[in-house]
């Protein structure tokens, strides 16, 4: 597991359990909305997040969130944000 | 990124009138304030060189209808200060005319900085409040969102809009603990009514049941109510702040 995964997989469960106690671990092939439940407003904490503590939103104007089936969706979106030009991501140098 | 205990607030058009007021208040309140203005003022330049508020005060030069300096801004501010916990919507300009005489690039720069720049604002710092389940936002409104007078019809377009921001804000943002209310202004001393000549004054002065223009610490106190935990339960509000003008 990648340092980007850790953190999406951290940040996920740090949301859903909100929602659901019951949940205790994520993993790649969870579904966003369907098994895990997350609601607009939870994916845009999740975003939040993760735009705070990796320096990047790769919804901004790379990756459509309307793409974001599952988790593993998510971590990708991410790598690819990291690898991709700063200005294509909305990433500060 | 510095994590202090001081609550962390975002204000726009602090340089000057309404926002000026409110960047003294809050500082004066121990808070740290976070403000942007196209330009400096001697009020900010002297903010800016009193090493006394080398913590708590943060101003940068950018206009607010661009969201990428926006951005960039509530970056800066939450790299430097850990967090966001009020947003005062405050910049403004007018746009005064008769419409059919307006040009439209006159039209699209009212709307671009009163309502596109506050949303821009918003979109930025209520990503930051998400992310700790906390927040209160502000948006100054006027009391032309509530009553049409003729001359202003794209301000108060905006205003409007801005009320109509708030309400759907607050039903969107309230779940995760953020609060959005607005402050609508009657008539106040501020340089968008200096134009007034003394007869208009007067005339508006008479229509007020409380019989006097208002200031800008009547404003000013009504927000610091807002953004306190002493409006906690209070959210998708507009308060009008005019005497009793509109009543």
């Amino acid at each position: 597991m990648d340092h980007i995964e850790e953190k999406v997989h951290e940040v996920v469960l740090r949301v859903c359990q909100q929602r659901s106690p019951a949940i205790s671990k994520i993993d790649n092939g969870q579904r966003l909305t369907g098994e895990l439940g997350l609601a607009s407003l939870d994916f845009a904490r999740i975003i939040a997040i993760l735009e705070i503590d990796l320096g990047t939103d790769p919804f901004s104007c790379q990756s459509p969130i309307t793409g974001m089936r599952t988790v593993g969706d998510l971590c990708d979106a991410y790598r690819k944000a990291q690898c991709a030009p700063a200005e294509a991501t909305g990433k500060k140098p | 990124m510095e994590n202090g205990s001081q609550p962390v607030v975002v204000i726009s058009g602090g340089s000057r009138g309404l926002g000026q007021a409110l960047v003294a208040d809050f500082l004066a309140r121990g808070h740290v304030v976070a403000t942007f203005s196209r330009e400096p003022t001697q009020f900010i330049e002297s903010l800016r060189q009193d090493q006394a508020n080398a913590a708590s005060f943060f101003w940068e030069r950018l206009d607010g209808a661009d969201y990428e300096s926006v951005k960039k801004f509530v970056l800066a501010t939450v790299r430097r200060h850990g967090r966001i916990d009020v947003l005062v919507n405050n910049a403004a300009t007018g746009a005064d005319g008769v419409l059919t005489l307006m040009r439209p690039e006159e039209i699209h720069r009212a709307i671009a900085v009163n309502l596109e720049g506050a949303v821009h604002l918003i979109h930025a710092c209520a990503r930051v409040m998400l992310a700790r389940e906390q927040g209160s936002i502000v948006n100054v409104s006027s009391v032309n969102a509530l009553r049409g007078h003729s001359g202003v019809s794209i301000y108060s377009a905006t205003k409007a809009a801005l009320d109509g921001l708030t309400r759907s804000l607050a039903r969107e943002l309230g779940p995760q603990g953020i609060r959005v209310n607005s402050v609508a202004p009657g008539y106040f001393d501020s340089d968008m009514v200096s134009s007034l000549t003394e007869e208009q004054r007067q005339r508006i002065v008479r229509r007020t049941p409380l019989g006097r223009l208002a200031t800008s610490q009547d404003v000013v106190a009504v927000i610091r109510f807002l953004t306190s935990t002493e409006a906690s339960f209070i959210t998708g509000q507009t308060l009008v702040v005019d005497g009793g003008l509109t009543c």
